[in-house]
């Protein structure tokens, strides 16, 4: 059931919230020379990602289905749990191997950029024969809220509709899923969005030391391509970029503005411990995000306006309707 | 607009605010006294300019400040005095204003009736979410969506909005909970008359107790639930025990009420101000 042997390069994983830079970062990296995938495979570009968000359309059917035989909610505390267990079943963990093998000859390094992807990354832990490399994307995450609500929702309800808070509260238990999962494993790179564009020198050069870890080969071919990465970094690019810092934004939570500044911390360096305590769910935080998007869905149903992009159309099937029975 | 003494009734949605206007309309026991401030289409429409120049959302966590510098303008003091003339019409003495808006506005009208008595109605929140459910959206939406959080929100930011000591408020507000009058009508009518009594100065007599006993018809008990709030997972401890506090106040014990103990959590504004526009969206009127 393997996807590779032992001796294969690392597939690299980068994790980040929707709008989150993540995109910018699969460009750097396939610019270095990993593979997303056969051409064929990937979600084409739409209106929100004109260049293409270099995702594996098989990967997220495979999440899809994932999450459905997880039987409960993305937003519950237990899904990475859930979800980790199904890589005791052979059939899941068969398919997920199949997955894995279509995307690259075997020597080749490749990666998976999807933005629910850290979700399942305790279940990928488990049947991958080789641990992933794993970016973490980190972005302000209002900016990013601003952004999806820009590109994601139609115009007339993004004017009204306030997205900070519902992004913060995904983006938060997106990071209680990835960062207990590499806790030990020193390999990962948190990569912050804006130093990307700020500093691109010194964080494309920790980004390729990071990567140079998939494979020696990759490394040394890695290496000569500093300036074709450069030249995917445009800083007029940089959209929603805000006036004011998270941490100084009144109505966020403080909890989240911890987060923000752990990361920040670790992508400048420092050796800290995730702290699962100090940044527990939010209680309301699952209706929330479950009747957000129970309210997209029934609106792209009623208003030809708001049918959904065709990236959207591709993942939402992506959120069935939550248990009833809770 | 200082000589007559309006009784506010004032409570989240669907938390026995009705049957407890009624009550008071037998108390006060003339048709005449039982007034609402000029047409309510009027009233409406005031609401939604007043909300329009206070900022424009209804929930904000600056709304409450701005719609009391507002009160202090003239234009728009003269413009709600018009609208509020019905109170100053015939007599002085109560008159019982059944409030709209679940209080929201109450920090703009406050300043004009300084000496109004307000009695606030709860009820278990849960079970009010599933009678606002019930009554205000379509049943497919209402099938499709999760309340308790969201109802959350909107009852505990009210009742921080009716219970906070203000600056100007006179008396104690009374307390009457929707399951203590069903569960024990006698005694909470009773307690009801008291307070009625003691803040106006009028007494009707022991009869009024019985008169108003006939109003309460505990078959429109619905939605009953009353433990189910406390284990609920979406709800926030301070909401749970807000909850409990109230519950302690209906039952008579006098407790103060420290707004600090419970706090809004984080987003609560973004929440109810997303849920309703989208609701907005879907129904095509205000939630």
């Amino acid at each position: 059931m393997s996807a590779t042997t032992s001796s294969s390069p690392r597939p690299i994983f980068i994790l980040g919230g929707e709008r989150s830079g993540s995109s910018r970062v699969a460009e750097l990296v396939r610019a270095w020379g990993a593979s997303p995938g056969p051409e064929e495979s990937l979600v084409p570009a739409d209106t929100a990602s004109p260049r293409g968000t270099l995702e594996h359309a098989p990967l997220v059917g495979l999440l899809r289905d994932l999450y459905a035989a997880a039987e409960t909610s993305l937003w519950t505390p237990d899904f990475p749990a859930r979800v980790a267990a199904l890589a005791d079943d052979s059939s899941w963990a068969t398919r997920a191997a199949d997955c894995a093998r279509a995307m690259a000859e075997p020597e080749a390094v490749w990666f998976w950029k999807e933005p629910l992807l850290g979700f399942f990354l305790p279940f990928w832990q488990r049947v991958l024969p080789v641990p992933p490399l794993c970016l973490v994307v980190v972005r302000n995450p209002h900016d990013a809220a601003h952004s999806f609500a820009r590109t994601r929702l139609p115009k007339d309800l993004a004017s009204r509709l306030r997205t900070t808070g519902w992004y913060a509260l995904g983006w938060a238990a997106l990071m209680r899923s990835v960062l207990p999962a590499l806790e030990g494993d020193s390999g990962h790179l948190i990569l912050i969005y804006e130093e990307l564009l700020r500093s691109p020198v010194v964080q494309v050069q920790r980004l390729c030391r990071a990567l140079g870890a998939c494979s020696a080969a990759a490394a040394e071919q890695g290496a000569g391509r500093l300036a074709e990465m450069f030249e995917r970094l445009d800083p007029g690019l940089w959209h929603s970029k805000s006036e004011i810092s998270f941490s100084d934004l009144p109505q966020a939570d403080e909890r989240h503005k911890d987060l923000l500044r752990h990361l920040h911390r670790r992508a400048a360096g420092a050796t800290e411990p995730y702290e699962a305590s100090r940044h527990a769910a939010a209680p309301y935080h699952r209706e929330w995000a479950e009747n957000f998007d129970a309210f997209r869905r029934h609106l792209a149903l009623l208003d030809s306006e708001t049918v959904p992009s065709e990236r959207d159309r591709r993942r939402h099937p992506f959120w069935p309707a939550p248990p009833r029975n809770r | 607009m200082r000589e007559i003494r309006p009784l506010f009734v004032v409570g989240v949605e669907c938390s026995g605010a009705g049957l407890i206007t009624r009550l008071i309309g037998r108390w006060l026991g003339e048709a005449s006294a039982v007034v609402q401030p000029s047409d309510p289409a009027d009233y409406r429409a005031f609401s939604r300019e007043l909300i329009a120049a206070a900022g424009g959302e209804r929930w904000s966590p600056e709304l409450p400040g701005r719609l009391a510098e507002l009160a202090g303008d003239s234009d728009w003091r003269e413009r709600a005095e018009r609208l509020a003339a019905p109170f100053a019409a015939d007599r002085p003495g109560a008159r019982l204003w059944p409030f709209p808006e679940s209080g929201v506005l109450l920090p703009f009208w406050q300043p004009l009736f300084p000496g109004a008595v307000r009695v606030v109605a709860t009820r278990n929140p849960l079970d009010a979410s599933r009678s606002f459910l019930a009554r205000r959206f379509p049943e497919k939406l209402a099938r499709m969506l999760q309340f308790p959080a969201y109802f959350a929100f909107r009852w505990q930011l009210a009742m921080l909005e009716l219970l906070s000591p203000r600056v100007g408020w006179t008396g104690e507000p009374l307390v009457v909970g929707f399951e203590h009058l069903l569960r024990s009508p006698v005694e909470q009518v009773r307690r009801l008359v008291r307070f009625l009594e003691a803040s106006t100065g009028e007494s009707r007599g022991d009869d009024a107790v019985w008169t108003l006993l006939e109003e309460i018809d505990p078959t429109r008990w619905h939605h009953r639930n009353e433990h189910g709030f406390f284990e609920l997972g979406a709800v926030t401890s301070e909401q749970k025990e807000l909850c409990r506090h109230l519950q302690r106040r209906a039952a008579d014990t006098a407790e103060p009420f420290d707004p600090d103990r419970f706090p809004m959590p984080a987003y609560a504004w973004e929440y109810l101000r997303n849920f309703d526009t989208f609701a907005e969206q879907v129904i095509g009127e205000a939630v």
